[in-house]
Protein backbone atom coordinates (compact mmCIF):
# COMPACT_ATOMS: atom_id res chain seq x y z
CA UNK A 1 0.00 0.00 0.00
CA UNK A 2 1.12 3.60 -0.50
CA UNK A 3 2.82 5.44 2.34
CA UNK A 4 -0.21 7.76 2.76
CA UNK A 5 -2.62 4.84 3.04
CA UNK A 6 -0.26 3.13 5.45
CA UNK A 7 -0.01 6.21 7.69
CA UNK A 8 -3.81 6.55 7.71
CA UNK A 9 -4.25 2.86 8.53
CA UNK A 10 -1.71 3.14 11.36
CA UNK A 11 -3.54 6.22 12.66
CA UNK A 12 -6.83 4.32 12.78
CA UNK A 13 -5.02 1.54 14.65
CA UNK A 14 -3.72 4.25 16.98
CA UNK A 15 -7.28 5.45 17.58
CA UNK A 16 -8.48 1.93 18.38
CA UNK A 17 -5.69 1.19 20.85
CA UNK A 18 -6.07 4.67 22.45
CA UNK A 19 -9.72 3.70 23.11
CA UNK A 20 -8.81 0.28 24.46
CA UNK A 21 -6.27 1.76 26.87
CA UNK A 22 -8.87 3.20 29.28
CA UNK A 23 -12.10 4.30 27.59
CA UNK A 24 -13.49 1.02 26.23
CA UNK A 25 -13.22 -2.69 27.04
CA UNK A 26 -9.49 -2.78 27.95
CA UNK A 27 -8.69 -6.04 26.22
CA UNK A 28 -4.99 -5.00 26.30
CA UNK A 29 -4.54 -4.76 22.53
CA UNK A 30 -3.38 -1.33 23.64
CA UNK A 31 -0.26 -2.80 25.27
CA UNK A 32 2.86 -1.98 23.21
CA UNK A 33 3.67 -5.68 22.81
CA UNK A 34 0.43 -6.11 20.85
CA UNK A 35 0.00 -2.62 19.33
CA UNK A 36 3.65 -2.58 18.22
CA UNK A 37 3.29 -6.00 16.59
CA UNK A 38 0.08 -4.91 14.82
CA UNK A 39 1.75 -1.69 13.62
CA UNK A 40 4.76 -3.65 12.42
CA UNK A 41 2.45 -6.09 10.64
CA UNK A 42 0.67 -3.25 8.81
CA UNK A 43 4.04 -1.71 7.90
CA UNK A 44 5.45 -5.01 6.59
CA UNK A 45 7.78 -5.91 9.50
CA UNK A 46 5.84 -7.62 12.33
CA UNK A 47 9.00 -8.94 13.96
CA UNK A 48 10.50 -5.46 14.27
CA UNK A 49 7.24 -4.15 15.69
CA UNK A 50 7.10 -6.99 18.21
CA UNK A 51 10.67 -6.45 19.44
CA UNK A 52 10.13 -2.68 19.71
CA UNK A 53 6.84 -3.26 21.53
CA UNK A 54 8.43 -5.73 23.95
CA UNK A 55 11.12 -3.18 24.84
CA UNK A 56 8.57 -0.39 25.27
CA UNK A 57 6.53 -2.65 27.59
CA UNK A 58 9.19 -2.57 30.27
CA UNK A 59 9.56 1.20 30.44
CA UNK A 60 6.19 1.98 32.06
CA UNK A 61 4.99 -1.48 33.10
CA UNK A 62 4.55 -0.54 36.76
CA UNK A 63 3.54 3.09 36.18
CA UNK A 64 0.04 3.62 37.54
CA UNK A 65 -1.89 6.90 37.50
CA UNK A 66 -1.65 8.21 41.05
CA UNK A 67 -3.07 11.59 41.99
CA UNK A 68 -2.10 14.18 39.36
CA UNK A 69 0.68 12.06 37.79
CA UNK A 70 -0.29 10.80 34.34
CA UNK A 71 1.73 7.91 32.91
CA UNK A 72 2.85 8.16 29.27
CA UNK A 73 0.50 6.68 26.70
CA UNK A 74 2.05 3.31 26.01
CA UNK A 75 -0.55 2.40 23.37
CA UNK A 76 0.38 5.25 21.00
CA UNK A 77 4.05 4.64 21.84
CA UNK A 78 3.65 1.03 20.64
CA UNK A 79 1.99 2.03 17.34
CA UNK A 80 4.51 4.80 16.57
CA UNK A 81 7.48 2.70 17.73
CA UNK A 82 6.43 -0.32 15.66
CA UNK A 83 5.75 1.84 12.60
CA UNK A 84 9.15 3.56 12.90
CA UNK A 85 11.09 0.33 13.57
CA UNK A 86 9.55 -1.20 10.44
CA UNK A 87 11.14 1.54 8.29
CA UNK A 88 14.68 0.56 9.34
CA UNK A 89 14.37 -3.16 10.10
CA UNK A 90 15.48 -4.31 6.64
CA UNK A 91 18.64 -2.17 6.32
CA UNK A 92 19.66 -1.53 9.93
CA UNK A 93 18.79 -4.87 11.54
CA UNK A 94 16.40 -5.56 14.42
CA UNK A 95 18.42 -4.09 17.31
CA UNK A 96 19.13 -0.71 15.69
CA UNK A 97 15.57 -0.48 14.32
CA UNK A 98 14.19 -1.21 17.79
CA UNK A 99 16.47 1.46 19.26
CA UNK A 100 15.06 4.11 16.93
CA UNK A 101 11.51 2.81 17.42
CA UNK A 102 11.70 2.98 21.20
CA UNK A 103 13.17 6.50 21.12
CA UNK A 104 10.33 7.65 18.84
CA UNK A 105 7.81 5.74 20.94
CA UNK A 106 8.94 7.57 24.08
CA UNK A 107 8.18 10.94 22.45
CA UNK A 108 4.81 9.69 21.21
CA UNK A 109 4.02 8.28 24.65
CA UNK A 110 4.54 11.67 26.32
CA UNK A 111 2.35 13.43 23.73
CA UNK A 112 -0.31 10.75 23.98
CA UNK A 113 -0.36 11.06 27.78
CA UNK A 114 -1.01 14.82 27.52
CA UNK A 115 -3.73 14.19 24.93
CA UNK A 116 -5.35 11.66 27.27
CA UNK A 117 -5.59 14.26 30.05
CA UNK A 118 -6.99 16.84 27.62
CA UNK A 119 -9.74 14.57 26.25
CA UNK A 120 -10.78 13.50 29.79
CA UNK A 121 -11.23 17.16 30.70
CA UNK A 122 -13.17 17.71 27.48
CA UNK A 123 -15.45 14.77 28.37
CA UNK A 124 -16.10 16.11 31.89
CA UNK A 125 -18.76 18.35 30.35
CA UNK A 126 -20.79 15.38 29.12
CA UNK A 127 -22.29 14.38 32.49
CA UNK A 128 -24.15 17.74 32.99
CA UNK A 129 -25.41 17.49 29.40
CA UNK A 130 -26.66 13.94 30.07
CA UNK A 131 -28.51 15.23 33.17
CA UNK A 132 -30.12 18.03 31.13
CA UNK A 133 -31.21 15.52 28.51
CA UNK A 134 -32.79 13.30 31.19
CA UNK A 135 -34.51 16.30 32.80
CA UNK A 136 -35.95 17.19 29.37
CA UNK A 137 -37.38 13.66 29.13
CA UNK A 138 -34.85 12.27 26.64
CA UNK A 139 -34.17 8.85 28.13
CA UNK A 140 -31.55 8.03 25.48
CA UNK A 141 -29.40 10.94 26.68
CA UNK A 142 -27.02 8.81 28.75
CA UNK A 143 -26.31 6.48 25.84
CA UNK A 144 -25.82 9.30 23.34
CA UNK A 145 -23.34 11.21 25.51
CA UNK A 146 -21.52 8.03 26.54
CA UNK A 147 -20.85 7.22 22.88
CA UNK A 148 -19.94 10.85 22.16
CA UNK A 149 -17.26 10.58 24.83
CA UNK A 150 -16.01 7.35 23.26
CA UNK A 151 -15.95 8.98 19.81
CA UNK A 152 -13.88 11.89 21.18
CA UNK A 153 -11.33 9.46 22.60
CA UNK A 154 -11.12 7.72 19.24
CA UNK A 155 -10.71 10.99 17.32
CA UNK A 156 -7.96 12.27 19.59
CA UNK A 157 -6.18 8.90 19.41
CA UNK A 158 -6.27 8.99 15.61
CA UNK A 159 -4.96 12.58 15.56
CA UNK A 160 -2.05 11.87 17.94
CA UNK A 161 -1.09 8.72 16.04
CA UNK A 162 -1.30 10.56 12.70
CA UNK A 163 1.22 13.13 13.93
CA UNK A 164 3.44 10.54 15.64
CA UNK A 165 3.50 8.01 12.82
CA UNK A 166 3.88 10.66 10.11
CA UNK A 167 6.72 12.52 11.82
CA UNK A 168 8.34 9.32 13.11
CA UNK A 169 8.47 7.54 9.76
CA UNK A 170 9.69 10.69 8.01
CA UNK A 171 12.44 11.02 10.67
CA UNK A 172 13.39 7.35 10.27
CA UNK A 173 13.76 7.74 6.48
CA UNK A 174 16.00 10.76 7.12
CA UNK A 175 18.12 8.85 9.69
CA UNK A 176 18.62 5.95 7.27
CA UNK A 177 20.65 8.23 4.99
CA UNK A 178 22.96 9.54 7.68
CA UNK A 179 25.59 6.82 7.70
CA UNK A 180 26.83 3.71 9.53
CA UNK A 181 27.99 5.53 12.67
CA UNK A 182 24.42 6.39 13.56
CA UNK A 183 23.35 2.82 12.87
CA UNK A 184 26.06 1.50 15.22
CA UNK A 185 24.93 3.92 17.91
CA UNK A 186 21.31 2.83 17.67
CA UNK A 187 22.33 -0.82 17.63
CA UNK A 188 23.98 -0.18 20.99
CA UNK A 189 20.73 1.48 22.14
CA UNK A 190 18.66 -1.51 21.04
CA UNK A 191 20.94 -4.02 22.76
CA UNK A 192 21.07 -1.96 25.98
CA UNK A 193 17.34 -1.22 26.24
CA UNK A 194 16.49 -4.43 28.15
CA UNK A 195 18.78 -3.18 30.95
CA UNK A 196 17.03 0.22 31.06
CA UNK A 197 13.63 -1.45 30.93
CA UNK A 198 14.51 -3.86 33.73
CA UNK A 199 15.76 -0.93 35.81
CA UNK A 200 12.51 0.96 35.25
CA UNK A 201 10.51 -2.12 36.30
CA UNK A 202 12.63 -2.70 39.40
CA UNK A 203 12.20 0.97 40.30
CA UNK A 204 8.45 0.56 39.99
CA UNK A 205 8.39 -2.58 42.15
CA UNK A 206 9.79 -0.52 45.00
CA UNK A 207 10.75 -3.18 47.50
CA UNK A 208 14.01 -4.65 48.76
CA UNK A 209 12.55 -8.14 48.40
CA UNK A 210 11.89 -7.49 44.72
CA UNK A 211 15.62 -6.94 44.19
CA UNK A 212 16.35 -10.29 45.81
CA UNK A 213 13.82 -12.10 43.63
CA UNK A 214 15.18 -10.29 40.56
CA UNK A 215 18.72 -11.48 41.32
CA UNK A 216 17.41 -15.01 41.86
CA UNK A 217 15.70 -15.07 38.46
CA UNK A 218 18.69 -13.44 36.78
CA UNK A 219 21.13 -15.90 38.32
CA UNK A 220 18.96 -18.92 37.51
CA UNK A 221 18.90 -18.11 33.79
CA UNK A 222 22.23 -16.31 33.48
CA UNK A 223 24.55 -18.13 35.81
CA UNK A 224 22.86 -21.51 36.20
CA UNK A 225 23.56 -23.00 32.75
CA UNK A 226 26.98 -21.34 32.68
CA UNK A 227 28.02 -22.84 36.05
CA UNK A 228 26.83 -26.23 34.87
CA UNK A 229 28.96 -25.91 31.74
CA UNK A 230 32.02 -24.76 33.72
CA UNK A 231 31.60 -27.66 36.14
CA UNK A 232 31.72 -30.08 33.23
CA UNK A 233 34.31 -28.38 31.02
CA UNK A 234 36.23 -26.16 33.40
CA UNK A 235 35.99 -22.40 33.77
CA UNK A 236 37.25 -20.45 30.71
CA UNK A 237 40.03 -18.70 32.69
CA UNK A 238 41.59 -22.07 33.54
CA UNK A 239 42.14 -23.16 29.90
CA UNK B 1 -15.10 3.23 35.02
CA UNK B 2 -16.78 6.60 35.55
CA UNK B 3 -20.32 7.80 36.13
CA UNK B 4 -21.54 8.11 32.53
CA UNK B 5 -20.28 4.63 31.64
CA UNK B 6 -21.65 3.20 34.89
CA UNK B 7 -25.12 4.68 34.25
CA UNK B 8 -25.05 3.44 30.65
CA UNK B 9 -24.12 -0.09 31.80
CA UNK B 10 -26.96 -0.02 34.34
CA UNK B 11 -29.62 1.18 31.91
CA UNK B 12 -30.95 -2.20 30.70
CA UNK B 13 -31.33 -3.43 34.30
CA UNK B 14 -32.95 -0.18 35.45
CA UNK B 15 -35.41 -0.34 32.53
CA UNK B 16 -36.41 -3.84 33.62
CA UNK B 17 -36.77 -2.83 37.30
CA UNK B 18 -38.45 0.59 36.90
CA UNK B 19 -40.07 0.38 33.44
CA UNK B 20 -40.00 3.56 31.33
CA UNK B 21 -41.01 7.07 32.38
CA UNK B 22 -40.27 9.18 35.51
CA UNK B 23 -39.12 6.25 37.71
CA UNK B 24 -36.50 5.25 35.13
CA UNK B 25 -35.41 8.86 34.68
CA UNK B 26 -34.95 9.32 38.46
CA UNK B 27 -33.11 6.00 38.79
CA UNK B 28 -30.73 6.84 35.91
CA UNK B 29 -30.13 10.38 37.20
CA UNK B 30 -29.00 9.20 40.63
CA UNK B 31 -26.25 7.14 38.97
CA UNK B 32 -24.77 10.20 37.23
CA UNK B 33 -23.22 11.34 40.52
CA UNK B 34 -19.41 11.34 40.62
CA UNK B 35 -18.10 7.76 40.34
CA UNK B 36 -14.63 6.52 39.47
CA UNK B 37 -13.25 3.04 40.13
CA UNK B 38 -11.37 0.16 38.57
CA UNK B 39 -13.26 -1.15 35.48
CA UNK B 40 -13.08 -4.82 36.51
CA UNK B 41 -14.10 -4.30 40.13
CA UNK B 42 -16.84 -1.94 38.93
CA UNK B 43 -18.60 -5.15 37.84
CA UNK B 44 -19.01 -6.11 41.51
CA UNK B 45 -20.49 -2.71 42.32
CA UNK B 46 -22.74 -2.90 39.23
CA UNK B 47 -24.11 -6.27 40.32
CA UNK B 48 -24.61 -5.09 43.89
CA UNK B 49 -26.37 -1.88 42.77
CA UNK B 50 -28.74 -3.87 40.54
CA UNK B 51 -29.60 -6.11 43.52
CA UNK B 52 -30.12 -3.07 45.75
CA UNK B 53 -32.31 -1.34 43.12
CA UNK B 54 -34.41 -4.53 42.89
CA UNK B 55 -34.79 -4.53 46.69
CA UNK B 56 -35.93 -0.89 46.60
CA UNK B 57 -32.90 0.75 48.25
CA UNK B 58 -33.25 4.52 48.58
CA UNK B 59 -31.12 7.06 46.68
CA UNK B 60 -29.09 8.04 49.75
CA UNK B 61 -28.29 4.41 50.61
CA UNK B 62 -27.16 3.76 47.02
CA UNK B 63 -25.05 6.93 46.99
CA UNK B 64 -23.32 6.02 50.27
CA UNK B 65 -22.70 2.46 49.11
CA UNK B 66 -21.07 3.54 45.84
CA UNK B 67 -18.99 6.24 47.54
CA UNK B 68 -17.81 3.80 50.21
CA UNK B 69 -16.71 1.16 47.70
CA UNK B 70 -15.31 3.07 44.74
CA UNK B 71 -12.06 4.11 46.46
CA UNK B 72 -11.11 0.70 47.92
CA UNK B 73 -12.16 -1.10 44.71
CA UNK B 74 -10.02 1.32 42.71
CA UNK B 75 -7.02 0.67 44.94
CA UNK B 76 -7.48 -3.13 44.95
CA UNK B 77 -8.06 -3.28 41.21
CA UNK B 78 -5.10 -1.05 40.34
CA UNK B 79 -2.79 -3.02 42.61
CA UNK B 80 -3.94 -6.50 41.56
CA UNK B 81 -4.87 -6.27 37.88
CA UNK B 82 -2.66 -3.39 36.66
CA UNK B 83 0.15 -3.73 39.19
CA UNK B 84 0.52 -7.52 39.31
CA UNK B 85 -1.49 -9.64 36.83
CA UNK B 86 -0.79 -7.54 33.73
CA UNK B 87 3.01 -7.24 34.40
CA UNK B 88 3.21 -10.95 35.25
CA UNK B 89 1.68 -11.92 31.90
CA UNK B 90 3.88 -9.43 30.01
CA UNK B 91 7.06 -10.64 31.71
CA UNK B 92 6.13 -14.29 31.14
CA UNK B 93 6.36 -13.74 27.36
CA UNK B 94 8.92 -10.91 27.25
CA UNK B 95 12.00 -13.07 26.62
CA UNK B 96 10.18 -15.00 23.90
CA UNK B 97 9.03 -11.82 22.16
CA UNK B 98 12.54 -10.41 22.21
CA UNK B 99 13.90 -13.54 20.53
CA UNK B 100 11.31 -13.41 17.76
CA UNK B 101 8.64 -15.95 18.82
CA UNK B 102 5.62 -14.73 16.87
CA UNK B 103 3.12 -16.32 19.30
CA UNK B 104 4.31 -14.23 22.27
CA UNK B 105 1.96 -11.18 21.90
CA UNK B 106 -1.06 -13.43 21.27
CA UNK B 107 -0.26 -15.65 24.25
CA UNK B 108 -0.20 -12.51 26.42
CA UNK B 109 -3.44 -11.20 24.88
CA UNK B 110 -5.23 -14.54 25.24
CA UNK B 111 -4.15 -14.83 28.86
CA UNK B 112 -5.27 -11.33 29.74
CA UNK B 113 -8.62 -11.57 27.91
CA UNK B 114 -9.33 -14.76 29.88
CA UNK B 115 -8.54 -12.91 33.13
CA UNK B 116 -10.52 -9.84 32.01
CA UNK B 117 -13.73 -11.62 31.06
CA UNK B 118 -13.49 -14.18 33.85
CA UNK B 119 -12.94 -11.54 36.53
CA UNK B 120 -15.80 -9.34 35.31
CA UNK B 121 -18.22 -12.29 35.12
CA UNK B 122 -17.29 -13.60 38.58
CA UNK B 123 -17.35 -10.17 40.19
CA UNK B 124 -20.67 -9.18 38.60
CA UNK B 125 -22.24 -12.45 39.77
CA UNK B 126 -20.82 -11.94 43.28
CA UNK B 127 -22.29 -8.44 43.39
CA UNK B 128 -25.73 -9.66 42.24
CA UNK B 129 -25.66 -12.43 44.82
CA UNK B 130 -24.35 -10.39 47.79
CA UNK B 131 -25.89 -6.96 47.21
CA UNK B 132 -24.61 -4.47 49.79
CA UNK B 133 -22.57 -7.26 51.48
CA UNK B 134 -20.28 -7.58 48.43
CA UNK B 135 -17.58 -5.59 50.26
CA UNK B 136 -17.08 -8.48 52.70
CA UNK B 137 -16.71 -10.95 49.83
CA UNK B 138 -14.11 -8.74 48.14
CA UNK B 139 -12.09 -8.43 51.37
CA UNK B 140 -12.06 -12.23 51.78
CA UNK B 141 -10.45 -12.57 48.35
CA UNK B 142 -7.39 -10.70 49.70
CA UNK B 143 -6.52 -9.11 46.34
CA UNK B 144 -3.86 -6.91 47.93
CA UNK B 145 -2.13 -9.93 49.46
CA UNK B 146 -2.19 -11.75 46.13
CA UNK B 147 -0.88 -8.63 44.45
CA UNK B 148 2.22 -8.70 46.71
CA UNK B 149 2.83 -12.38 45.98
CA UNK B 150 2.42 -11.98 42.24
CA UNK B 151 4.83 -9.04 42.23
CA UNK B 152 7.52 -11.32 43.64
CA UNK B 153 6.87 -13.58 40.65
CA UNK B 154 7.20 -10.52 38.42
CA UNK B 155 10.64 -9.77 39.88
CA UNK B 156 11.82 -13.36 39.20
CA UNK B 157 10.53 -13.26 35.62
CA UNK B 158 12.12 -9.82 35.13
CA UNK B 159 15.52 -11.14 36.18
CA UNK B 160 15.14 -14.23 33.99
CA UNK B 161 13.97 -12.11 31.04
CA UNK B 162 16.89 -9.70 31.32
CA UNK B 163 19.39 -12.58 31.54
CA UNK B 164 17.94 -14.25 28.44
CA UNK B 165 17.95 -10.91 26.56
CA UNK B 166 21.63 -10.35 27.42
CA UNK B 167 22.50 -13.95 26.51
CA UNK B 168 20.94 -13.39 23.08
CA UNK B 169 22.87 -10.13 22.50
CA UNK B 170 25.76 -9.71 20.02
CA UNK B 171 28.35 -9.06 22.76
CA UNK B 172 30.65 -11.96 21.84
CA UNK B 173 30.91 -10.59 18.28
CA UNK B 174 31.92 -7.23 19.79
CA UNK B 175 34.74 -8.92 21.74
CA UNK B 176 32.90 -8.84 25.09
CA UNK B 177 32.69 -12.26 26.83
CA UNK B 178 29.11 -13.35 27.47
CA UNK B 179 29.61 -13.68 31.22
CA UNK B 180 30.97 -10.10 31.37
CA UNK B 181 27.94 -8.74 29.49
CA UNK B 182 25.65 -10.61 31.89
CA UNK B 183 27.43 -9.39 34.99
CA UNK B 184 27.68 -5.81 33.72
CA UNK B 185 24.07 -5.75 32.59
CA UNK B 186 22.80 -7.08 35.91
CA UNK B 187 24.80 -4.61 37.98
CA UNK B 188 23.80 -1.71 35.72
CA UNK B 189 20.12 -2.64 35.99
CA UNK B 190 20.31 -2.66 39.79
CA UNK B 191 22.12 0.69 39.78
CA UNK B 192 19.69 2.35 37.37
CA UNK B 193 16.79 0.94 39.40
CA UNK B 194 18.05 2.97 42.34
CA UNK B 195 17.99 6.09 40.12
CA UNK B 196 14.46 5.20 39.04
CA UNK B 197 13.38 4.98 42.66
CA UNK B 198 14.81 8.47 43.18
CA UNK B 199 12.51 9.79 40.44
CA UNK B 200 14.55 9.46 37.23
CA UNK B 201 11.94 8.70 34.54
CA UNK B 202 12.39 5.78 32.11
CA UNK B 203 12.07 8.15 29.10
CA UNK B 204 15.01 10.22 30.36
CA UNK B 205 17.12 7.07 30.71
CA UNK B 206 16.23 6.11 27.13
CA UNK B 207 17.14 9.53 25.74
CA UNK B 208 20.35 9.59 27.80
CA UNK B 209 21.19 6.15 26.38
CA UNK B 210 20.42 7.39 22.84
CA UNK B 211 22.65 10.46 23.26
CA UNK B 212 25.57 8.44 24.69
CA UNK B 213 25.25 5.59 22.17
CA UNK B 214 24.97 7.85 19.13
CA UNK B 215 28.02 9.81 20.35
CA UNK B 216 29.98 6.56 20.78
CA UNK B 217 28.76 5.23 17.45
CA UNK B 218 29.80 8.38 15.59
CA UNK B 219 33.30 8.35 17.08
CA UNK B 220 35.95 7.30 14.55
Amino acid sequence: MSETTLVLALSVLGGVVFLDRTALVQTMISRPLVSGTLAGYLAGAPGAGMVCGALLELLWLFDLPVGTSVPPDESTAGVVGGAVAAVLAGDWGPAAAAGVGVAAGCVAGILGGRADVWVRRWNDGLVPRAREALAAGRLDGVGRFHWLGVARFFGVGVAVSLVGVGAGRWGAWALADLGPGLRAGFELVGVSLPVVGAAACLGGLRSVRARGWFVAGFAAVGAGPRLLLWTREGAPWRS
Amino acid sequence: MQSLGFAYALEPALRRIHGRGPALRRATERHLDFFNTHPFLAAAILGAVIRMEQEGAGPEELRRFKRALMGPCGAMGDSFFWGAVKPLLVLAVFGFALTGRAWAPWAFLGGFVAVNLGARAILFRQGLRSGAAVAGALMRWDLLGWSRRLKQGCAVLLGAGLASALEAGPFESWGIPGWAALAGGGVLALGLAQASRQGVRAEWMVWGLVAASVFLGMMP
